[in-house]
């Protein structure tokens, strides 16, 4: 069915089969004391009905977002409530439309191209998350974005996208590096001697880097800094220095929770910082100098890893490194049993600890040292995805001498 | 010079009840305390608010002999419901009075409401929640604060007299984990019974003077600016107990080693992963040919 339908058509099913939710959510909201609509939603509309009124986002407690998200929804004050839910899917199936993209400009076939985005358009996760009216599909759709442009070449636009991205959200930070060290003289097509220190650091000042760090920098700079001027310290308090120094004791998915819960108000809590921190920025570092050249993936396995050695990880955050998933599996050379018994793990290292965090929550049940069991377990997991996945993966540069490689086409057909 | 009168007005009323509430409090040292910190953190409440209207709605007090509180917990774990029931006497119902309850409750510091919560459920029968002050949905408890609250309600009439039931969702915080030695999983939080206030409009022939030591100032409901004086009823529910389990710190050791050491392993593992997948494919056109 996928291989009879053009793009558009996919992409606009996905559209209905979203409004549809959107629908039924509304239904539900008015119906049942347990609502469809995500709890920050009503944070968000909450946020955009304090700018309406001439006053701060922030005035709305746990609103730790940039204000131009609360300013964009302001319609949902004006126009309609569900203006920022249809915002959400809108961008949800852009970012579809740019995996079918970003796939046929590395060269991939026209049906596997289709087939990998409706594993994103048809994904009852996400299609749920945007439709409940969480605002990740919009940094999803930045990021999507900044690779397509990178790859048609278009350096100003990609890094205003970029930029836009690390303003929504802090994770596409970890991109900075790939995307500095991917356009090098594969991309401008330039070749450079690197005899001495100083040709060497010339060679990693380009006119492409130049012009991707300028762009960036000023965009980022005028959005951090409008949002500065309007809402002062308290935006950057709440958009940025509460993500960055966060240290939420109360359960989560992450390895690290049950240990920071312990050390909090501990000797051992400079110490558990470093243990947290280190294997994080290790990793990015070292993926980042050692993949890059294949862009996709490498932002992928960044995603992948930042969110499992996280100090906090919730499973909105699975959405990061998942929406990178369908533009990187045409390079891996995977089975299917394989494929299925990565994903089984996956969701049952999930379900082993939703089980005591059950408990827990909603039993009153002592059951920490299980959930920490789960987690690591979850973690073990992730790692091990993180390990096959890399070993699956057939890295193939993606510029040489100025232009876009295609990929060479694997067995990527299920068996 | 309005606007002067009005921010000063309510504050003249604060010192008078004040005065007036703890020169004549009767009850023991405990009770007399409480009323005292009540009133002033609803005259601290009205004062915050502003802009009240400066007049204070009296009260009819009819004599109620007969009030019965009882209240229960549903519910495990952090999250929980606390159910109040208040039974009035049926001699309230005759003659017809135009009453309103008033509930006020006290949440320790181990647990918060969540106000946004709160508001969802009045479309479902909840009542009306006014905070006396801020609430922080996030700390652990012992970086918190106990908090006030307001709950509205209808009274609902009934053969046996006026019942009044509300629901209050409550969360319990995360608590600091137990010592060393503590054997204890669990922390215990306690919650007092709420203060119930009732303010009666009317004629009445048979109404009691109001007793000035149970009366206070409080917002007649949960969105008009008025003022109204309530009055306390007798009878205090028993406290509920609510046990919230709580970290180890004999796991301590253990958990600190061992998610260092599945941390340094996992990252080891995708580290070796990583070079491989950097190395594997050919690097430049020519070698790609080779290979295949």
């Amino acid at each position: 069915m996928i291989q009879t339908l053009t793009i558009e058509c996919l992409c606009l099913l996905a559209l209905g089969a979203r409004l549809a939710l959107i629908a039924y959510g509304e239904w539900q909201d008015r119906t049942m004391l347990v609502k469809y609509t995500d709890v920050d939603y009503y944070v968000f509309s909450d946020a955009a009905q304090y700018i309406t009124n001439g006053q701060s986002p922030y005035n709305r407690a746990t609103y730790r977002y940039t204000p131009l998200l609360a300013l964009m929804l302001t319609p949902n004050i004006y126009l309609t409530p569900v203006f920022g839910k249809l915002l959400f899917v809108l961008s949800d199936v852009i970012a579809g439309y740019f995996m079918h993209q970003i796939l046929l400009l590395r060269g991939v076939d026209a049906n596997t191209s289709k087939t990998c985005a409706s594993v994103w358009l048809f994904n009852p996760l996400p299609m749920g998350v945007s439709s409940r009216g969480n605002a990740e599909a919009l940094t999803i759709m930045l990021v999507l974005g900044t690779l397509y442009f990178i790859m048609k070449k278009c350096t100003k636009t990609a890094a205003i996208l970029y930029a836009a991205a690390v303003h929504f959200r802090i994770y596409p930070a970890t991109y900075a590096l790939p995307l500095f060290l991917l356009l090098g003289e594969d991309y401008t097509g330039h070749k450079q001697a690197t005899k001495t220190m100083l040709d060497f650091v010339r060679s990693l000042v380009n006119p492409s880097r130049v012009q991707l760090v300028l762009t960036s920098v000023v965009t980022f700079t005028l959005l951090t800094g409008l949002c500065f001027v309007m809402y002062g310290q308290e935006f950057v308090e709440e958009t940025y220095l509460y993500h960055l120094t966060r240290r939420d004791i109360r359960h989560n998915f992450s390895v690290y929770f049950y240990m920071l819960y312990l050390s909090s108000e501990s000797e051992w809590s400079l110490a558990v910082g470093i243990v947290t921190f280190l294997p994080q920025v290790v990793l990015l570092v070292a993926v980042s100098c050692w993949l890059y050249r294949d862009l996709p993936f490498c932002c992928f396995v960044q995603t992948f890893l930042f969110v499992t050695f996280n100090k906090v990880c919730t499973s909105q955050y699975f959405l990061w490194y998942l929406s990178l998933l369908p533009v990187v599996l045409p390079t891996l050379r995977l089975r299917t049993h394989h494929v299925v018994t990565m994903a089984t793990l996956w969701f049952l290292g999930q379900a082993l600890w939703l089980m005591p965090a059950y408990y827990l929550e909603f039993q009153g049940h002592n059951t920490f040292l299980y959930i920490w069991v789960a987690g690591v377990l979850f973690f073990g997991i992730n790692v091990w995805i993180l390990v096959k996945l890399q070993d699956a993966h057939v890295h193939q540069p993606m510029f040489y001498n100025g232009k876009l490689v295609k990929l060479k086409l694997l067995n990527v057909k299920k068996d | 010079m309005t606007s002067l009168s009005s921010a000063c007005l309510p504050l003249l009323w604060a010192a008078l009840l004040l005065a007036l509430n703890c020169a004549c409090l009767e009850d023991p040292g405990a009770t007399e305390h409480h009323a005292a910190e009540l009133t002033t953190s609803l005259l601290e409440f009205i004062v915050k608010t502003g802009g009240r209207e400066n007049r204070i709605l009296q009260t009819v007090c009819p004599a109620l002999s007969d009030v019965h509180i009882n209240r229960t917990a549903l519910n495990h774990g952090f999250h929980r419901d606390v159910v109040t029931e208040v039974t009035l006497p049926v001699s309230m119902a005759t003659p017809p009075m135009s009453c309103r309850l008033l509930l006020v409750e006290t949440v320790p510091a181990g647990m918060y409401v969540d106000l946004h919560q709160v508001t969802f459920r009045t479309d479902f029968g909840g009542p009306q929640v006014l905070a006396l002050s801020d609430i922080d949905v996030e700390q652990a408890a012992h970086q918190s604060s106990h908090h006030r609250l307001l709950l509205y309600s209808p009274l609902q009439q009934n053969p046996k007299g006026f019942t009044w039931r509300v629901t209050l969702p409550v969360h319990l915080r995360y608590h600091r984990w137990a010592g060393d030695q503590g054997e204890d999983t669990s922390a215990t939080i306690r919650l007092e019974g709420p203060d119930v206030l009732m303010h009666c409009e009317g004629d009445r022939p048979v109404t009691t003077p109001c007793e000035e030591s149970r009366l206070f100032p409080a917002p007649c409901d949960a969105e008009s600016r008025g003022v109204c004086l309530w009055q306390l009823l007798n009878g205090k529910a028993e406290p509920l107990s609510f046990q919230v389990p709580i970290g180890q710190q004999s796991h301590a050791v253990f958990v600190i080693t061992g998610t260092t050491a599945v941390a340094a392993l996992g990252s080891l593992l995708i580290l070796v992963a990583a070079r491989k997948a950097s190395k594997v494919a050919p690097r430049r056109k020519g070698a790609k040919d080779k290979r295949e």
